[in-house]
């Protein structure tokens, strides 16, 4: 299961470097209007809003969607960066997949639990009272 | 791979001091004063910076100047590449005042203070200001740098014999396509320049090689561009710009080959017909 969400989450299929500069600049544009939909929403609410309040904004389906798609792109861009700083600076090849391996296993796992800790205020929000 | 240290045979000791020349001249001098890298090419000795003192009347106005200078009249072990002494050649390629740019069209005047002279970075270095560039050379070399025509021009019929020797014409915005990248002397200024190309110079091609990459692309006569394109769509022969923009800071002759890059990068975007499925 897990080893099938990091294929979801890295493909193998990129052996032109093609795919991964397309999809580091889609995540980016994705991550633009997202970022200013979160900024614009949240920022009014700083300070005034109870607990459960937040709880219930979450749990608005359009404002539900817009954080699963906040977190999957901020996730997925972060690995994508983060791959080519790694291939940039560490050259031994063994040292290279260790890093990448341990990098992107990490960010898949941080990515899992953050969209676990969503679903559960989304979707049981009284569990989280 | 990036390295924090400069290994001990890189690390520069202080050099000699070589006194201004006497002059018969009744001219007051204009003293200028140069710092020039200087290593023997001895294995196990370590560079030096020497100190030269030169008056700018005894000499022309250009860095390369004074280096002849230094050369003829102070101390003739000083070593460097030079040929055309005016821009077009690309031989005397060299780190000047911390930016990598050709000597002959570096104004001394343009300099505040002393004038330091370096090899181009992070090239092995044969003797004083002469770098190697066998493996930029051996990276053009795989771009396959000459004309790919798809078609034979000349019909070669009956008595004509012209079979694939007429000459290709071209419209002139065909020919305007090359504009800015054909001009490209290949001094590798720019390739030097880029903190990509130091830390991955054997896997990286790097922007002198990709500008003329990107000039047969361009060419309306070359009928490669798949070819081309494939062989360039690499996460290292081309991915590793991050478009930094020292290529154009540095290129002395004007050009950008960062824009190049670019194009490079969205041309293979948009052409090779591989998936891009399941990746986002």
């Amino acid at each position: 299961m897990l080893r099938f969400l990091f294929h979801v989450f890295f493909p193998r299929n990129d052996k032109s470097g093609r795919a991964h500069w397309v999809a580091q600049r889609v995540s980016a544009c994705a991550l633009l209007p997202l970022y200013g939909w979160l900024l614009l929403s949240a920022l009014p609410m700083a300070g005034k809003l109870h607990y459960n309040e937040l709880l219930a904004w979450m749990g608005e389906p359009f404002n539900a969607v817009m954080i699963v798609l906040l977190i999957y792109f901020s996730m997925r861009h972060m690995a994508l960066g983060m791959e080519v700083i790694i291939d940039d600076y560490i050259a031994h090849p063994t040292l290279n997949r260790i890093a990448l391996l341990v990098m992107r296993w990490s960010t898949l796992l941080l990515a899992l639990s953050v969209l676990t800790a969503s679903a559960k205020i989304i979707f049981f929000p009284s569990f989280s009272l | 791979m990036a390295q924090l240290f400069l290994p001990a045979n890189s690390r520069i000791k202080r050099g000699k001091h070589w006194a201004l020349p006497t002059t018969s001249s009744a001219k007051r001098v204009r003293v200028k004063d140069f710092k020039v890298y200087r290593w023997n090419g001895v294995k196990g000795e370590r560079p030096r910076l020497d100190r030269y003192k030169l008056d700018l009347n005894s000499c022309g106005p250009m860095v390369l100047d004074g280096l002849i200078a230094i050369k003829n009249k102070i101390d003739s072990t000083l070593t460097f590449r030079r040929s055309c002494r005016e821009g077009v050649c690309g031989s005397c390629a060299m780190n000047i005042d911390g930016t990598n740019t050709l000597a002959c069209t570096k104004p001394m005047a343009s300099v505040r203070g002393s004038i330091k002279v370096y090899p181009l970075p992070h090239c092995s270095v044969i003797k004083d200001l002469v770098a190697n560039l066998d493996g930029s050379y051996r990276q053009l070399a795989t771009i396959e740098p000459w004309l790919q025509a798809a078609t034979e021009v000349g019909k070669g019929k009956g008595k004509d014999k012209s079979k694939g020797m007429r000459e290709r014409k071209q419209t002139p915005q065909a020919r305007a396509a090359l504009d800015g990248s054909y001009e490209c002397i290949l001094c590798f200024c720019c390739s030097t320049s880029c903190p990509s190309y130091w830390w991955n110079p054997d896997k990286y091609l790097g922007p002198a090689v990709l500008l003329q990459a990107y000039r047969w692309l361009m060419d309306s006569r070359d009928g490669a561009e798949q070819k081309r394109l494939r062989a360039l769509a690499d996460p290292f022969k081309l991915y590793r710009c991050h478009t930094i923009m020292n290529c154009t800071n540095a290129c002395p002759k004007g050009l950008n080959p960062a824009k190049a890059i670019a194009e490079i990068k969205k041309m293979v975007a948009k052409k090779p017909k591989d998936t891009l499925q399941g990746y986002l």
